[in-house]
Protein backbone atom coordinates (compact mmCIF):
# COMPACT_ATOMS: atom_id res chain seq x y z
CA UNK A 1 0.00 0.00 0.00
CA UNK A 2 1.39 3.32 -0.83
CA UNK A 3 0.03 6.46 -1.45
CA UNK A 4 -2.46 8.10 0.29
CA UNK A 5 -6.00 9.22 -0.11
CA UNK A 6 -7.72 12.49 1.07
CA UNK A 7 -10.30 11.75 3.52
CA UNK A 8 -13.52 12.76 3.66
CA UNK A 9 -15.29 12.40 6.99
CA UNK A 10 -13.16 8.96 8.05
CA UNK A 11 -13.85 7.15 11.14
CA UNK A 12 -11.39 8.82 13.48
CA UNK A 13 -9.64 6.34 15.68
CA UNK A 14 -7.11 4.27 13.66
CA UNK A 15 -4.51 5.75 12.20
CA UNK A 16 -4.69 3.91 8.97
CA UNK A 17 -8.34 5.09 9.42
CA UNK A 18 -6.68 8.43 6.55
CA UNK A 19 -7.62 6.17 4.39
CA UNK A 20 -11.30 5.63 4.04
CA UNK A 21 -13.50 7.90 2.68
CA UNK A 22 -17.15 7.96 2.32
CA UNK A 23 -17.69 7.89 -1.58
CA UNK A 24 -16.73 8.17 -4.09
CA UNK A 25 -17.51 11.57 -4.27
CA UNK A 26 -18.42 11.88 -8.25
CA UNK A 27 -16.87 14.78 -10.03
CA UNK A 28 -14.68 15.82 -6.94
CA UNK A 29 -11.58 14.26 -7.63
CA UNK A 30 -12.53 11.50 -10.16
CA UNK A 31 -9.37 11.98 -12.27
CA UNK A 32 -7.13 11.56 -9.55
CA UNK A 33 -8.51 8.29 -9.29
CA UNK A 34 -8.60 7.43 -13.08
CA UNK A 35 -11.99 7.14 -13.03
CA UNK A 36 -15.04 9.50 -14.75
CA UNK A 37 -17.08 11.54 -12.86
CA UNK A 38 -19.56 8.49 -14.26
CA UNK A 39 -17.83 5.82 -13.50
CA UNK A 40 -17.43 7.01 -9.79
CA UNK A 41 -20.79 7.97 -9.75
CA UNK A 42 -21.73 4.00 -10.58
CA UNK A 43 -19.27 2.67 -7.69
CA UNK A 44 -20.75 4.96 -5.44
CA UNK A 45 -24.36 4.15 -6.53
CA UNK A 46 -23.15 0.25 -6.02
CA UNK A 47 -21.55 0.37 -2.78
CA UNK A 48 -25.00 2.49 -1.60
CA UNK A 49 -27.33 0.26 -2.69
CA UNK A 50 -25.57 -3.12 -2.13
CA UNK A 51 -25.24 -2.05 1.53
CA UNK A 52 -28.71 -0.49 1.97
CA UNK A 53 -30.74 -3.52 0.44
CA UNK A 54 -28.28 -6.24 2.80
CA UNK A 55 -27.54 -4.13 5.97
CA UNK A 56 -24.08 -5.47 5.44
CA UNK A 57 -21.54 -2.45 4.84
CA UNK A 58 -19.61 -3.08 1.61
CA UNK A 59 -16.67 -1.32 1.32
CA UNK A 60 -14.00 -1.20 -1.90
CA UNK A 61 -10.46 -0.90 -1.66
CA UNK A 62 -8.65 -0.17 -4.86
CA UNK A 63 -4.94 -0.47 -4.91
CA UNK A 64 -1.87 -2.43 -4.66
CA UNK A 65 -1.90 -4.95 -1.59
CA UNK A 66 1.54 -6.33 -0.37
CA UNK A 67 2.00 -9.42 -0.62
CA UNK A 68 3.47 -12.01 1.84
CA UNK A 69 4.95 -15.66 0.72
CA UNK A 70 3.12 -15.27 -2.52
CA UNK A 71 -0.99 -15.13 -0.93
CA UNK A 72 -1.21 -12.55 -3.54
CA UNK A 73 -2.37 -9.66 -1.02
CA UNK A 74 -4.43 -12.10 0.64
CA UNK A 75 -3.26 -11.40 4.45
CA UNK A 76 -3.01 -7.45 3.89
CA UNK A 77 -6.64 -7.89 2.58
CA UNK A 78 -7.57 -9.49 5.78
CA UNK A 79 -5.96 -7.36 7.75
CA UNK A 80 -7.29 -4.56 6.25
CA UNK A 81 -11.12 -6.19 7.14
CA UNK A 82 -9.98 -6.18 10.69
CA UNK A 83 -9.02 -2.74 10.73
CA UNK A 84 -12.48 -2.10 8.85
CA UNK A 85 -14.16 -4.24 12.03
CA UNK A 86 -12.19 -2.71 14.60
CA UNK A 87 -12.86 0.65 13.31
CA UNK A 88 -16.48 0.15 14.25
CA UNK A 89 -18.09 -0.63 10.49
CA UNK A 90 -20.79 -2.89 11.26
CA UNK A 91 -20.52 -6.17 9.15
CA UNK A 92 -18.41 -5.37 6.50
CA UNK A 93 -17.38 -7.11 3.43
CA UNK A 94 -14.40 -5.67 1.55
CA UNK A 95 -13.66 -6.00 -2.07
CA UNK A 96 -10.05 -4.91 -2.74
CA UNK A 97 -8.78 -4.60 -5.94
CA UNK A 98 -5.20 -4.32 -7.00
CA UNK A 99 -5.14 -3.38 -10.87
CA UNK A 100 -1.46 -3.96 -10.97
CA UNK A 101 -0.88 -7.08 -9.33
CA UNK A 102 -4.01 -8.55 -10.85
CA UNK A 103 -5.31 -9.95 -7.67
CA UNK A 104 -8.84 -8.99 -6.40
CA UNK A 105 -10.30 -10.69 -2.85
CA UNK A 106 -13.30 -10.59 -1.52
CA UNK A 107 -12.77 -10.86 2.58
CA UNK A 108 -15.97 -11.42 4.93
CA UNK A 109 -16.25 -11.71 8.39
CA UNK A 110 -18.40 -13.99 10.74
CA UNK A 111 -21.90 -12.52 10.15
CA UNK A 112 -21.01 -11.63 6.64
CA UNK A 113 -20.00 -14.83 5.65
CA UNK A 114 -23.35 -16.04 7.37
CA UNK A 115 -24.82 -14.15 4.41
CA UNK A 116 -22.68 -14.20 2.05
CA UNK A 117 -21.14 -18.52 1.63
CA UNK A 118 -18.19 -18.59 0.26
CA UNK A 119 -19.63 -20.58 -2.84
CA UNK A 120 -21.41 -17.07 -3.77
CA UNK A 121 -17.70 -15.09 -3.20
CA UNK A 122 -16.50 -17.21 -5.72
CA UNK A 123 -18.77 -17.00 -8.30
CA UNK A 124 -18.89 -12.92 -8.01
CA UNK A 125 -15.09 -13.14 -8.32
CA UNK A 126 -15.26 -15.30 -11.41
CA UNK A 127 -17.64 -12.16 -12.33
CA UNK A 128 -15.18 -9.56 -11.39
CA UNK A 129 -12.27 -11.19 -13.72
CA UNK A 130 -13.87 -11.59 -16.59
CA UNK A 131 -14.78 -7.80 -16.24
CA UNK A 132 -10.87 -6.60 -14.88
CA UNK A 133 -9.31 -8.98 -17.91
CA UNK A 134 -11.50 -7.63 -20.40
CA UNK A 135 -10.25 -3.88 -19.23
CA UNK A 136 -13.06 -2.81 -17.41
CA UNK A 137 -12.57 -1.89 -14.25
CA UNK A 138 -16.28 -0.02 -13.11
CA UNK A 139 -17.85 -2.87 -14.33
CA UNK A 140 -16.15 -5.02 -12.60
CA UNK A 141 -16.61 -3.50 -9.77
CA UNK A 142 -20.53 -2.93 -10.16
CA UNK A 143 -20.89 -6.21 -10.89
CA UNK A 144 -18.73 -7.98 -7.85
CA UNK A 145 -21.13 -5.40 -5.68
CA UNK A 146 -24.46 -7.01 -7.27
CA UNK A 147 -23.34 -10.80 -7.34
CA UNK A 148 -22.74 -10.14 -3.51
CA UNK A 149 -25.31 -7.86 -2.61
CA UNK A 150 -27.53 -10.59 -4.58
CA UNK A 151 -26.24 -13.38 -2.82
CA UNK A 152 -26.68 -11.99 0.76
CA UNK A 153 -30.35 -10.68 -0.28
CA UNK A 154 -32.58 -9.01 1.57
CA UNK A 155 -32.38 -8.87 6.09
CA UNK A 156 -34.88 -10.77 7.82
CA UNK A 157 -36.98 -8.65 9.02
CA UNK A 158 -38.16 -10.86 11.87
CA UNK B 1 -5.67 21.79 -61.66
CA UNK B 2 -2.28 24.04 -60.27
CA UNK B 3 0.32 21.70 -58.31
CA UNK B 4 -1.02 23.79 -55.11
CA UNK B 5 -4.29 22.69 -55.83
CA UNK B 6 -3.30 19.17 -56.38
CA UNK B 7 -1.48 18.98 -52.99
CA UNK B 8 -4.44 20.76 -51.44
CA UNK B 9 -6.68 18.16 -52.25
CA UNK B 10 -4.21 14.45 -52.41
CA UNK B 11 -2.64 15.55 -49.13
CA UNK B 12 -4.66 18.54 -47.37
CA UNK B 13 -7.84 16.55 -47.32
CA UNK B 14 -6.93 13.44 -45.69
CA UNK B 15 -4.35 15.07 -43.21
CA UNK B 16 -7.38 17.20 -42.36
CA UNK B 17 -9.41 13.82 -42.29
CA UNK B 18 -7.25 12.57 -40.28
CA UNK B 19 -6.83 15.02 -37.09
CA UNK B 20 -10.30 15.45 -37.17
CA UNK B 21 -10.33 11.87 -36.33
CA UNK B 22 -7.24 11.83 -33.88
CA UNK B 23 -9.20 14.43 -31.81
CA UNK B 24 -12.21 12.44 -31.43
CA UNK B 25 -10.74 9.69 -30.25
CA UNK B 26 -7.99 11.13 -28.37
CA UNK B 27 -9.32 14.20 -26.77
CA UNK B 28 -11.90 12.78 -24.28
CA UNK B 29 -9.02 11.08 -22.21
CA UNK B 30 -6.80 13.41 -22.35
CA UNK B 31 -9.47 16.61 -20.93
CA UNK B 32 -10.57 14.42 -18.14
CA UNK B 33 -6.94 12.95 -17.10
CA UNK B 34 -8.56 9.16 -17.30
CA UNK B 35 -7.09 6.16 -18.93
CA UNK B 36 -8.40 3.31 -20.00
CA UNK B 37 -7.04 0.03 -17.73
CA UNK B 38 -5.02 -2.78 -20.01
CA UNK B 39 -4.75 -5.36 -18.01
CA UNK B 40 -0.81 -5.91 -17.72
CA UNK B 41 0.04 -2.26 -17.58
CA UNK B 42 0.41 0.13 -14.67
CA UNK B 43 -2.43 1.82 -13.43
CA UNK B 44 -0.88 4.56 -12.00
CA UNK B 45 -3.69 6.09 -10.17
CA UNK B 46 -3.81 6.75 -6.23
CA UNK B 47 -5.35 4.26 -4.76
CA UNK B 48 -8.47 4.26 -2.70
CA UNK B 49 -10.95 3.19 -0.35
CA UNK B 50 -14.22 3.78 0.34
CA UNK B 51 -17.28 3.14 2.69
CA UNK B 52 -20.77 3.75 1.45
CA UNK B 53 -21.89 7.18 2.93
CA UNK B 54 -24.28 6.25 6.29
CA UNK B 55 -26.16 9.26 5.86
CA UNK B 56 -27.15 7.81 1.84
CA UNK B 57 -27.75 4.71 3.64
CA UNK B 58 -29.62 5.02 6.65
CA UNK B 59 -30.46 3.38 9.58
CA UNK B 60 -29.28 -0.96 9.84
CA UNK B 61 -32.23 -2.99 9.68
CA UNK B 62 -33.60 -3.80 12.65
CA UNK B 63 -32.98 -7.91 11.56
CA UNK B 64 -29.89 -7.32 11.25
CA UNK B 65 -29.23 -5.88 14.00
CA UNK B 66 -31.08 -8.58 16.05
CA UNK B 67 -29.59 -11.77 13.84
CA UNK B 68 -26.08 -10.27 14.77
CA UNK B 69 -26.45 -9.79 18.28
CA UNK B 70 -27.87 -13.51 18.58
CA UNK B 71 -24.85 -14.83 17.09
CA UNK B 72 -22.36 -12.81 18.73
CA UNK B 73 -24.59 -14.29 22.00
CA UNK B 74 -23.64 -17.90 20.88
CA UNK B 75 -20.59 -17.46 20.11
CA UNK B 76 -19.77 -15.54 23.50
CA UNK B 77 -21.93 -18.45 25.41
CA UNK B 78 -20.22 -21.49 23.86
CA UNK B 79 -16.72 -19.72 24.75
CA UNK B 80 -17.72 -19.35 27.85
CA UNK B 81 -18.97 -22.23 28.15
CA UNK B 82 -15.51 -24.01 27.61
CA UNK B 83 -13.86 -21.45 29.84
CA UNK B 84 -16.09 -22.87 32.77
CA UNK B 85 -15.04 -26.40 31.77
CA UNK B 86 -11.46 -25.19 32.54
CA UNK B 87 -12.42 -24.08 35.42
CA UNK B 88 -12.27 -20.18 35.25
CA UNK B 89 -14.78 -18.87 37.63
CA UNK B 90 -17.88 -17.60 36.47
CA UNK B 91 -16.75 -14.02 35.76
CA UNK B 92 -13.71 -14.99 34.14
CA UNK B 93 -15.55 -17.45 31.65
CA UNK B 94 -17.68 -14.46 30.87
CA UNK B 95 -15.00 -12.63 30.33
CA UNK B 96 -13.63 -14.92 27.88
CA UNK B 97 -16.65 -15.40 26.26
CA UNK B 98 -17.14 -11.79 25.71
CA UNK B 99 -13.40 -11.45 24.57
CA UNK B 100 -13.85 -14.23 22.50
CA UNK B 101 -17.11 -12.94 20.95
CA UNK B 102 -15.18 -9.50 20.09
CA UNK B 103 -12.18 -11.50 18.19
CA UNK B 104 -14.38 -13.56 15.93
CA UNK B 105 -16.29 -10.66 15.11
CA UNK B 106 -12.86 -8.77 13.37
CA UNK B 107 -11.56 -11.39 12.09
CA UNK B 108 -11.65 -12.66 8.60
CA UNK B 109 -13.13 -15.63 7.84
CA UNK B 110 -14.42 -15.90 4.70
CA UNK B 111 -14.09 -14.92 0.88
CA UNK B 112 -12.93 -15.30 -2.18
CA UNK B 113 -9.65 -14.50 -4.57
CA UNK B 114 -8.94 -14.33 -7.69
CA UNK B 115 -6.53 -13.33 -10.67
CA UNK B 116 -6.50 -12.47 -14.21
Amino acid sequence: MSGEVVAHGAPAGDPSAHWLQYGPVPGADSSRYGFTPRQMARIDEAITYSTRETGLTFSVYLGSLDETDGDRGRATAEAMFSKLAADGIESPVLVAVSPDQRVLQIVTGEYSSHRIPNRQCALAALGMRAAFAGGDLTGGIVTGLRMLADAAGAPRTS
Amino acid sequence: MTWVETVLVFAGIPLAVLLVVATVVLAPSAVNGTSRYRPGRPWGHAPAWWLPDPDAVGELPAGVVAERASRTRAIAATAAEEADRSGLSAEQASAAGAAAAERRASAAVGGASGEW
